[in-house]
């Protein structure tokens, strides 16, 4: 018999230092913590004791209590050593913030659970969502969305149109201006791959953009075009159904009214249902699987039972059954599925080491192998004359890393005159990291050389539109993998295709909101006010550049830097721009390891690159790949985190905006989104102990920066792929796999499978998602390859590599 | 430059036999006016500073594992290129290492041959040696 004594509940919450993934515990009191294996959590990281604390009933009160662990305990950034805690409260142990909840609801939900629950599990907040299979949306060809102004009445138009967008007098052209000083055909609007393009039809009056008279141009989302006495802005967009040139035709709308934020430029759902449904699963922004667009709901899966085909279900596929099957099958030797940056260093690799073109097949969404990644850049505040964050010899478009891109700067700098900045980067290579910032490279410089290196290679002809569904061991020792394309007259095409080996990189499966921030969108539908760093949100800066407002940063790290950087250039033209960083918790000493200790500033941890710098190719990637799983997760704990780079422009906004108070920092969980009556959306802010009252903050928008990473089951392959073969992840719920980035558990008889990025964050390297990374993952993985003897495959020795330089360097095919 | 201690010692290893041996044997003939015998000189100093480097890389590392990026920036390089070559002219000069003997070694000679020797280790360690070893910055500056 049960004894009828009261068992308290408690759940925690924190999240994973390096994936951000969020993780919650619901256990009996006491619930013990620390690095040990037998505590009821486990806390891997140096800066955790092996019993470092407990929470546990006395009294009528939940009480947390230090072990006399070495870094202490904190509550509100107080080391206790014995301290009450109430419902909602926050503790520090080492790097993890812990969330505390014992309510009611709490104690509902265990005893719900109880039957089931002969030991509480770890359970992820990230849900795979349902991925839409469905066919019918199809978003290419991209089409232009136009906004303009005529400033003479105030009148305000928005369409949203297939190129080319042509800009008139005439009653022709799509967009008819009726002014006398507009030529009949004035400009017209053009896409060049993601970009749009402004040209002059020889007109008498001229177009402007920026001020500027312009022949032809680049027109970025922010750039303002002046012609006639119109202001229009363009933008990229999907088109929503293939065809349709007139999509929608906004009413006209006053400036000074109430201000109405422009319909954000991802694809917005259709009417909500009727009955909104419960939100079952915490979902995600995921990256479309038709268009690779970042989208804030996936419509339900249309489920297309005839594809993967039937002779999916079993593990191995015998070769006689591809043979009978209606769906067109194909071969290759090697294949890539992604089509990104970690696609683009293996194939670069396989090219150079002697694989021909007509042996590799590439699947991707964009053509560009940087399309994507430019896109999250562009989106996160970095166009392409901002820096990004990366070291000047991660060159992908050179193995070699050499000349790096510190050397081109200088050599290009100098054949334009520019004296001064060869010798500020010279300066700045020379002196990084100890007497100067460490130099990045520009943006543009780096998608520009990684075009160049596409063409020398010849990327276009083994690249492929394409989505993989599912992938098959072959009976034949291969691999056979489901895929669909959308064809010229827009219909889906399903095929299969057969290959020796086959490299996965396909990136983030998809980036997370915190979750009270997803909770708000998922009950309102508002993604206007709300939004993810990472998705199209220009609509904020341009709303505070004409109206002002307060903005809220979510998160500390690199890309709430940026997006502050961003909000201070908004400010610098309209004043009434005031910026408010919420973070969960001040952070005034840096993470320790060993003997030495992380410099912070302004509450976030600094570190010129994401890991420390000997993570790529020194003691520390080592250290980490002789490393076992329970240790890898320690130091990658330790290595990771969110951190930003120490940048004098940087420190002089937030120093500025401290001391004249726009800016201001301000910590605590949010415990609730809502919408005001006003329009604002307030938080409310736990307060920093039991005396004080909780704090709603208004804000005109709040900016999610936490930059978290979605699991990988949020990727339908990797899923069915884990799932079929029952694959081993690693201990951060990535694909374990072998030093040499073999996918553990997928060789067959001489196939093999490996991949690469952030689907093996948590195994023998650390940077695995950066330009060099992929690069190293890329070199381990052919060499891997080499020493099996895979056909047309050559080792890189000496030799070889100096005569690929040569050709690297005269630009000639390898 | 991210070294591991066996990459400093492998590095420092050939490129001292490569680029060190040359560099000395050009010096050596110099010296001796293209005739035999041949002076030996700049050889020895080629092994002093080779042998003491092993020590000194032993120390670098230290100071490498007290940076939080466990890393070896150039300027680090630099200064450690001046340290080594001071202290074997000063040992040379004031104490006397067998096989140099100072009267031989004027300080314009010992400036040109260490200078040479690490002016060419140096540029090939930012970056040409990686095209003929590729994977050689992924190990830390180990060869093989």
């Amino acid at each position: 018999m049960q004894r009828t004594e009261n068992i308290l509940y408690a759940r925690l919450t924190w999240q994973d230092p390096v994936t951000g993934e969020e993780r919650r515990r619901l256990a009996p009191l006491p619930i013990t913590l620390g690095r040990a294996g037998d505590n009821t959590i486990e806390l891997n990281s140096d800066a955790v004791s092996r019993q470092h604390a407990v929470l546990e009933y006395s009294n009528g009160e939940v009480m947390l209590r230090d072990l006399g662990s070495k870094n202490g305990t904190y509550v509100h950034n107080l080391r206790i050593t014995r301290r009450p805690l109430i419902e909602g409260d926050t503790f520090q142990v080492g790097p993890f913030r812990l969330l505390l909840e014992f309510g009611p609801a709490i104690q509902q939900q265990a005893q719900a659970r109880q039957q089931a629950f002969t030991q509480a599990q770890d359970e992820y907040a990230t849900v795979m969502m349902p991925v839409d299979v469905g066919m019918n949306v199809v978003e290419t060809p991209r089409q232009i969305r136009v906004r303009w102004t005529n400033r003479a009445t105030g009148q305000t138009y928005d369409i949203t149109a297939a190129p080319p967008v042509t800009i008139g007098r005439h009653h022709d052209n799509t967009i008819q201006l009726p002014a006398r000083k507009a030529s009949r055909h004035h400009a017209v609007l053009t896409l060049e791959g993601e970009q749009i393009m402004l040209n002059d039809q020889g007109s008498g009056n001229g177009t402007f953009v920026n001020g500027e008279r312009i022949q032809r141009s680049i027109i970025r989302p922010t750039d303002t075009i002046d012609i006639a006495g119109f202001l229009l802005a363009a933008e990229p967009a999907a088109a929503p159904a293939a065809g349709a040139a007139w999509v929608s035709a906004a009413p006209s709308r006053t400036p000074g009214a109430a201000p109405a934020i422009p319909a954000p430029s991802v694809p917005a759902p259709a009417a909500p249902p009727q009955p909104a449904p419960p939100p079952q699963v915490e979902s995600t922004l995921l990256f479309s699987l038709e268009t690779g667009v970042l989208q804030p709901f996936i419509p339900p899966p249309v489920v297309d039972e005839s594809f993967p085909p039937a002779f999916f279900r079993q593990p191995v596929v015998p070769i006689w059954q591809l043979q009978r099957s209606p769906i067109p099958v194909s071969e290759t030797t090697y294949l890539a599925i992604g089509g990104g940056l970690g696609s683009f260093a293996w194939v670069d690799r396989l090219l150079i080491q002697g694989v021909r073109q007509n042996q590799i097949v590439v699947f991707g969404l964009d053509p560009k192998p940087h399309g994507r990644y430019e896109r999250l850049c562009y989106y996160s505040q970095i166009p392409g004359y901002e820096r990004l964050r990366s070291n000047s010899d991660a060159c992908p478009d050179n193995l070699w890393g050499w000349p790096s891109y510190a050397l081109r700067e200088i050599w290009h700098s100098l054949g334009r005159g520019q004296i001064g900045n060869a010798l500020k980067v010279s300066w700045q290579v020379f002196g990084e990291p100890v007497l100067t910032e460490t130099y990045t490279p520009r943006a543009m410089d780096v998608f520009q050389a990684m075009d160049r290196e596409a063409r020398r290679i010849g990327w276009g002809n083994i690249w492929r539109y394409g989505t993989a569904r599912a992938i098959r061991k072959t009976d034949d020792g291969r691999y056979v993998v489901a895929y669909t394309q959308i064809n010229q007259r827009l219909e889906v095409v399903k095929q299969l295709i057969v290959a020796r080996y086959v490299h996965l990189a396909m990136g983030y499966p998809g980036i997370q909101f915190l979750s009270d921030l997803q909770e708000y969108r998922e009950r309102t539908r508002d993604f206007q006010h709300v939004v993810n760093a990472y998705e199209d949100h220009n609509h904020i800066y341009e709303h505070l550049m004409r109206y002002g407002g307060v903005v809220m940063v979510r998160g500390r790290g690199i890309v709430a830097s940026r997006v502050i950087q961003r909000l201070a250039e908004v400010r610098a033209r309209n004043q009434r721009v005031g910026i408010l960083h919420v973070m969960r918790t001040p952070l005034l000493a840096g993470h320790r390891e060993g003997r030495v200790r992380r410099k912070t500033e302004h509450h976030t941890e600094l570190q010129p690159f994401n890991w420390p710098k000997a993570c790529w190719g020194g003691v520390l990637r080592n250290k980490l790949e002789q490393a076992d799983d329970h240790e890898r997760d320690r130091l990658l704990n330790d290595w990771g985190g969110t951190t930003t780079a120490s940048r004098k422009d940087w420190r002089r906004i937030m120093d500025t905006g401290l001391r004249e108070g726009w800016f201001q920092q301000r910590f605590g969980s949010v415990k609730r989104v809502e919408r005001g009556k006003d329009g604002r959306v307030y938080s409310l802010l736990a307060a920093g102990n039991p005396q004080q009252q909780d704090e709603w903050l208004a804000a005109d928008f709040i900016i999610d920066c936490t930059g978290l990473e979605a699991a990988i089951d949020s990727n339908v392959l990797i899923k069915d792929m884990i799932e079929t073969y029952q694959l081993r992840r690693n201990p951060k719920g990535r694909l374990g796999v072998t030093s040499d980035f073999e996918v553990l558990g997928m060789s067959n008889g001489p196939g093999r499978v490996h991949a690469a990025g952030a689907m093996v964050l948590g195994g023998p390297y650390a940077p695995v998602d950066s330009f060099l990374g992929l690069q190293y993952e890329a070199m381990r993985a052919v060499d891997d390859l080499v020493a099996l003897r895979a056909p047309g495959l050559r080792r890189l020795g000496p030799l070889r590599s100096i005569a690929q330089w040569m050709r690297w360097a005269r630009g000639v095919h390898p | 430059m991210t070294p591991t201690l066996l990459g400093r010692w492998e590095t420092r290893f050939f490129l001292f036999a490569i680029l060190g041996g040359i560099i000395s044997l050009v010096v050596s003939l110099v010296l001796s006016g293209f005739k035999t015998p041949l002076v030996l000189t700049p050889f020895a100093v080629l092994g002093y500073v080779f042998l003491f480097g092993l020590v000194w890389d032993a120390i670098y590392q230290n100071v490498l594992y007290s940076r939080w990026d466990r890393d070896w920036p150039t300027i680090f390089q630099v200064l450690a290129g001046i340290v080594e070559g001071a202290l074997v002219w000063l040992l040379i000069h004031y104490i006397g290492l067998p096989g140099a003997p100072s009267s031989a070694l004027p300080l314009s000679i010992f400036l040109i041959h260490y200078g040479s020797i690490w002016l060419s280790i140096f540029v090939v360690t930012q970056g040409p040696l990686r095209i003929a070893l590729p994977r050689w910055r992924f190990r830390g500056g180990e060869w093989f």
